[in-house]
């Protein structure tokens, strides 16, 4: 018995915060990596839609009109079908009707006597586009027959008016901040319910490190994931859709630190949800109540403009119409950090609002 | 207060009372109109294997996890190594050891990735192969945590109690769920602890477990410890009350010829 107790080790070192905090980042993130959905909301799906809205946004780039072969020939036709983006079908007026009914054409030209009598199909969201060019490019060749003498300022009018806007340009940033709410909304909240139940959370409670230290972890693992998502949706839109940052790495950085800001603006829901709950299923409808009006109202896929007064109101306020916003700002428009300073407030705003709300009703257990 | 009765016959390891390492003193732990914990007392010497036996709700979890400090007791008092529990729970943790009923640990991590980051947090510096080579589990050392066996994972969560050389480790039911051969095997590694100076606590369903490992029991019951003395003492006082089991000679058990036929060795290799 005396032998026993003569190896007795008292060795109690203090724990190390630093070293504590490393470790809560690191292999939570290891373990995060290893994760199916992980992977799947925050690097697959967005690639996969910036694909399909790249695809999308070349088909949409050029106007897809109809002529007859009746209108095909003199100079006006000559100078149409030199216009770049501009795909001018051939072929005769009853099937030019049925084309436009299905609506692959966005509208039909026709030309008589230099005048052009465009239809367009009101169904297009390309008809409003399609005047447009069409005005433009008679506008320029009115003003080279005229011979005016001082072209610049028209000209500078054309350029805007033929300014490529695709769609990929609007779908990016969106995705950035799709992405971004998914990493920072379902990871924690299915994450950290995970550790809750698998008794992990406990078992690291049962070492001297403290909660917040736990929490830091997890959240600077989070910031690591989301960054590498955001590096990868610029990725691949620069070089496989040809999206263009606006002044090139200064842009590519500002729109990281937007990330950063968005994504702890954004954890404090995801600890809220988690927080209140060790069960999935009774996380899953707030989870969806909080992200799902996000993903529809907050400019994710299309614009905000389109929605009838009460329903803008309530989609201006949300964090992630803020988020969108701002990076749209940045990353196409080539505003700076301190251009959308507003937004960048609204969003610490929420940000406080959430980790009150965490902190009231956060449950470890 | 419900003083537990203390038995003092023959057999009593006196000396675990003049060197307590836990001191538990009128605990209780209520959960809205529920005492899961109603006013239990005792103490654990330095050395000791405690076991704390009892029926599903009988408040064995609840009173081994505000021991652990991962719950706050209600009233009472709890003192680890001389430190409350409720007062550094920071110091407390770093002496002690943790063993969960059931995982704990991140499925997708490897168990080297598991044994470095619990390093980490108990801030030691150790050598994870060794570890793991002395709980048999070296060639596991990059399988990940849900692809052990049963057996396996027992193991690697006591090898993770004892990285930073603790003074008490807790186990709640160490062995539940496990084949005979991994029991007999987690039996001989928690003798192996407790020979090198470490008291554990445990809890347990099995009783021949209790009479092979534990110096002392505290059986409870609702809430409150109604027994605490050795296995030996225990079964003394049940005879001086007259009792008889009906007496069946038999040499051995159904486990004995289970060992027998299909040996000890762990299978879950």
């Amino acid at each position: 018995m005396n032998e026993r107790r003569s190896r007795v080790v008292v060795s109690a070192r203090r724990p190390n915060e630093l070293r504590s905090l490393a470790a809560l980042t690191l292999y939570p993130l290891l373990a995060m990596s290893r994760n199916v959905s992980t992977i799947a909301f925050g690097f697959l799906f967005p690639v996969v839609f910036i694909a399909v809205f790249g695809l999308i946004g070349d088909r949409g780039s050029s106007l897809h009109l109809g002529i007859a072969p009746s209108s095909a020939e003199g100079p006006v036709y000559a100078g149409l079908s030199q216009l770049p983006g501009l795909d001018l079908a051939l072929a005769d007026d009853q099937e030019l009707a049925r084309e436009m009914r299905a609506g692959k054409l966005d509208g039909i030209v026709e030309i008589r006597d230099g005048q052009v009598l465009l239809t367009v199909n009101t169904a297009s969201p390309q008809a409003q586009v399609s005047r447009l060019w069409l005005e433009a490019a008679l506008d320029r060749m009115n003003v080279q027959e005229a011979g005016i003498t001082s072209p610049q300022h028209v000209l500078r009018v054309q350029e805007v008016a033929g300014r490529h806007e695709r769609y990929i340009d609007f779908a990016l940033p969106g995705q950035i901040g799709f992405a971004l709410l998914s990493t920072a909304i379902f990871g924690t909240v299915f994450g950290l319910i995970y550790l809750k139940k698998a008794l992990i959370l406990k078992r690291l409670f049962a070492t001297p490190v403290h909660g917040i230290t736990i929490l830091l972890g997890q959240g600077i693992a989070r910031l690591i994931l989301a960054l590498a998502q955001t590096v990868l949706i610029l990725a691949v839109g620069i070089l496989a859709f040809g999206f263009q940052l606006a002044n090139g790495w200064a842009t590519a950085l500002e729109i990281l630190v937007l990330v950063v800001i968005g994504l702890f603006a954004f954890l404090g829901f995801g600890l809220f949800i988690a927080g209140r709950t060790t069960d999935e299923n009774a996380a899953s409808p707030l989870t969806n109540l909080f992200t799902l009006p996000q993903f529809l109202l907050s400019g994710v896929f299309f614009p905000t403009d389109a929605f009838p007064s009460w329903v803008r109101m309530i989609a201006d306020v949300l964090p992630l119409t803020f988020f969108n916003a701002a990076m749209r700002q940045i990353a196409t428009e080539g505003a700076g950090l301190q251009d959308v300073l507003p937004a960048i407030l609204a969003l610490c705003a929420w940000g406080v609002f959430s980790y009150v709300l965490a902190a009231r009703t956060f449950k470890w257990v | 207060m419900h003083a537990a009765i203390q038995l003092d016959s023959p057999g009593f390891p006196a000396e675990f009372e003049r060197d307590p390492i836990i001191q538990v003193s009128d605990l209780h732990k209520h959960f809205g109109s529920l005492a899961a914990v109603d006013g239990i007392s005792f103490t654990v010497g330095r050395g000791e294997v405690f076991g704390i036996l009892g029926p599903n709700g009988a408040g064995k979890t609840t009173t081994l996890e505000i021991m652990e400090t991962l719950q706050q007791p209600t009233s009472g008092r709890v003192l680890i190594d001389g430190i409350d529990a409720r007062g550094d729970s920071w110091a407390v943790k770093s002496r002690i050891g943790v063993q969960l009923q059931t995982a704990g640990f991140y499925p997708e991590l490897s168990l080297i990735q598991l044994l470095r980051m619990f390093a980490a947090l108990y801030n030691v510096r150790v050598d994870p192969m060794e570890l793991l080579r002395r709980f048999q589990l070296e060639d596991k050392a990059s399988t990940f945590y849900n692809r052990l066996s049963g057996g396996q994972k027992q193991r690697f969560s006591l090898a993770t109690t004892l990285l930073h050389r603790p003074s008490v480790i807790f186990l709640d039911e160490p062995t539940t769920g496990l084949d005979p051969q991994a029991r007999l095997n987690l039996w001989d590694l928690i003798r192996e602890v407790r020979n090198e100076g470490t008291t554990v606590v445990l809890t347990t369903h099995y009783m021949d477990e209790a009479e092979q490992l534990c110096d002392r029991i505290a059986v409870m019951d609702r809430g409150r410890i109604i027994r605490i003395g050795t296995p030996r003492a225990l079964i003394g006082e049940l005879l001086g009350t007259g009792f008889r089991k009906p007496i069946v000679r038999q040499d051995a058990t159904l486990e004995d010829v289970f060992i027998w036929l299909t040996g000890r060795s762990l299978r879950d290799e």
